[in-house]
């Protein structure tokens, strides 16, 4: 499986629709891997190139509700407003704790915590 | 308390509309007003000590910070356009403007900014002037706005549509820009004309054959759905195709399967079907002329494409959009239509809808030689003086009457130097019956 983070300052990114690297990790490995740029523009083509990379999970900050579900269209599970370093939402999401709320951008506590995702 | 006191200040940042954040050094939150918790959804006690970019979720955050711009230049930004992504993942545009914030001796201690949700404007530009666009369809008429609001939707699916409209209303321009909204987008889309082929060229034509199915066939030939490979087949004129063919498109449909002409082997179609008609399936259900379950397969979703005479406020947004293309297509620099010529074609009916206009556009971009489309260029059926020499030229009465009104009334207006009495005199008409006319023939005069 692969899992795929979108990255900024060695944080998650604010916005994946305008996000410009993504990190790219086989989920059986032990360290992050391929650190990649985005295709710039239209965002759909950021989703698009995941799908071309066989992204099975994706890791971001705040995404807009219409590439949130072209994403899960294409079968990329999406992780939401994820905030906080990059190794430790790794971890995180290894340990499959990544529902906490220190791990929910601002706004998005309480409904990560009630249904473990946003919106 | 005194109105410069903190207390004072507080309250009229709680009571704008506009959001307001303050920031330290390290891009941390350290204030966030009343609209700024409405505008991202984000509350005060979540927002504050965080990084503002977590916070705020602009398109300017990672990229083009604007308070990081201002702070380092030390230069204010105002109403510079982003959009925000709030809590509910709904994109919101915003205007922002930037400051360095000092305090009492004037020392640096962070920055401000203030954001204004540009929601409500946008709506009101859209509906006021906006020009919608979806792939190569433009119009801002009222009449249209089903179709796009309809068509992402669609787009985000992979269900059959049935395209409704009239020859010329653009069914497969509709149907391109499906495609190309769609996840399919870089997969090949393939249209076909079902009523362009006789019916065993058509079977051939969709389903492909193998060498020596029929006399002539001398090799394998692959059909549209194996080229559509898994990407959108647009089947146009679908109420046209025969029984047979019927029987075949329906098991596509069905079991999403099929086997080329000659051929015992099954072949799996992962194609998006967009099916597309100008007559009205239902009736021709009725009359037996087309399958029941067909149909029902087929009209899972119907998108009506209106006629350009229900949509004649189009008119001049269609005329500029060709305009600009032909300029582009055969290097000229044509600015427009006269108001006479711009005249005629309000009053013309359109028949033949977008693509009459587009081809009578193209057609005067080949006579006219300066800046102007004047009504010499236009095609003599539009003049009122069409000589009638076949049944396909006769415009009908209604139009002709119309054209003609157009055209002798705007004569007259350019005649009397655009004076409306002393035309409405020289037409033996009175005045208000002129501005009627002129109402009603939608004639564009000079101010």
């Amino acid at each position: 499986m692969k899992a795929a983070i979108t990255e900024w300052q060695n944080r998650v990114a604010p916005v994946f629709d305008v996000a410009g690297t993504v990190l790219l990790i086989e989920t059986d490995a032990e360290e992050l891997q391929e650190s990649i740029s985005l295709p710039s523009g239209n965002p759909r083509n950021k989703i698009a190139f995941l799908k071309e990379q066989e992204v099975d999970v994706l890791i971001c900050g705040a995404i807009t509700r219409r590439m949130r579900e072209y994403a899960e269209e294409l079968g990329i599970r999406i992780n939401p407003f994820v905030s906080g370093e990059i190794d430790e939402v790794w971890d995180a999401w290894r340990n499959g704790t990544l529902d906490q709320a220190c791990y929910s951008m601002p706004g998005c506590r309480r409904c990560r915590r009630r249904k473990g995702q946003c919106s | 308390m005194s109105t410069d006191s903190p207390a004072t200040t507080q309250a009229i940042l709680e009571s704008i509309s506009d959001g307001v954040f303050t920031v330290d050094d390290d891009w941390r939150i350290t204030s966030f007003n009343r609209a700024a918790e409405i505008i991202t959804g984000v509350p005060r006690e979540e927002a504050m000590g965080q990084p503002c970019s977590e916070v705020f979720r602009s398109s300017m955050c990672e990229g083009a910070c604007a308070l990081r711009k201002t702070l380092e230049t030390g230069q204010s930004m105002i109403a510079h356009p982003c959009f925000l992504v709030n809590a509910e993942g709904e994109r919101i545009p915003a205007s922002v403007s930037t400051a360095v914030l000092k305090d009492e001796n004037g020392k640096v201690i962070g920055g401000v900014e203030t954001f204004r949700d540009l929601s409500e404007l946008e709506t009101l530009r859209k509906q006021i002037s906006g020009r919608y666009t979806l792939g190569d369809l433009v119009s801002h008429s009222r009449a249209m706005q089903p179709v796009f609001e309809m068509t992402s939707s669609v787009a985000n699916s992979d269900i059959t549509a049935l395209i409704h409209g009239d020859t010329g209303t653009g069914k497969e321009l509709l149907a391109r820009a499906i495609h190309g909204m769609s996840s399919r987008a870089g997969k090949p889309f393939v249209a076909i004309n079902c009523a362009a082929l006789p019916d065993t060229l058509l079977e051939s034509e969709l389903f492909g054959y193998k060498k020596g199915a029929f006399t002539g066939a001398v090799q394998d030939r692959e059909g549209r759905f194996a080229q559509a490979k898994n990407g959108t087949i647009f089947l146009d004129e679908i109420g046209e195709i025969s029984p047979a063919v019927q029987v075949r498109l329906l098991r596509v449909l069905q079991e999403r399967t099929y086997e080329p002409l000659g051929s015992n082997e099954t072949r799996r179609s992962e194609a998006r079907i967009i099916a597309a008609t100008h007559r009205d399936l239902a009736a021709l259900v009725e009359s037996g002329e087309f399958r029941e379950d067909l149909f029902y397969r087929i009209n899972v979703i119907r998108i009506d494409l209106p006629p350009l005479r229900d949509r004649k406020e189009d008119l001049p947004l269609l005329v500029n959009h060709f305009i600009e293309r032909f300029n582009r297509i055969h290097n000229k620099a044509i600015e427009g239509l006269s108001i006479g010529a711009n005249s005629l074609l309000m009053a013309h009916n359109w028949p033949g809808n977008v693509r009459e206009l587009e081809n009578m556009i193209e057609r005067a971009f080949v006579l006219c030689n300066g800046t102007k489309i004047e009504i010499r260029h236009l095609p003599q059926e539009l003049q009122g003086s069409a000589p009638v020499t076949a049944a396909s030229s006769v415009p009908d009465i209604g139009t002709a009457r119309r054209s003609a009104e157009a055209q002798a009334i705007f004569q007259t207006l350019e005649k009397n130097n655009f004076n409306r009495l002393a035309t409405a005199k020289e037409l033996g008409i009175h005045k208000t019956t002129l501005y009627r006319k002129i109402k009603a023939l939608g004639l564009t005069l000079p101010k």
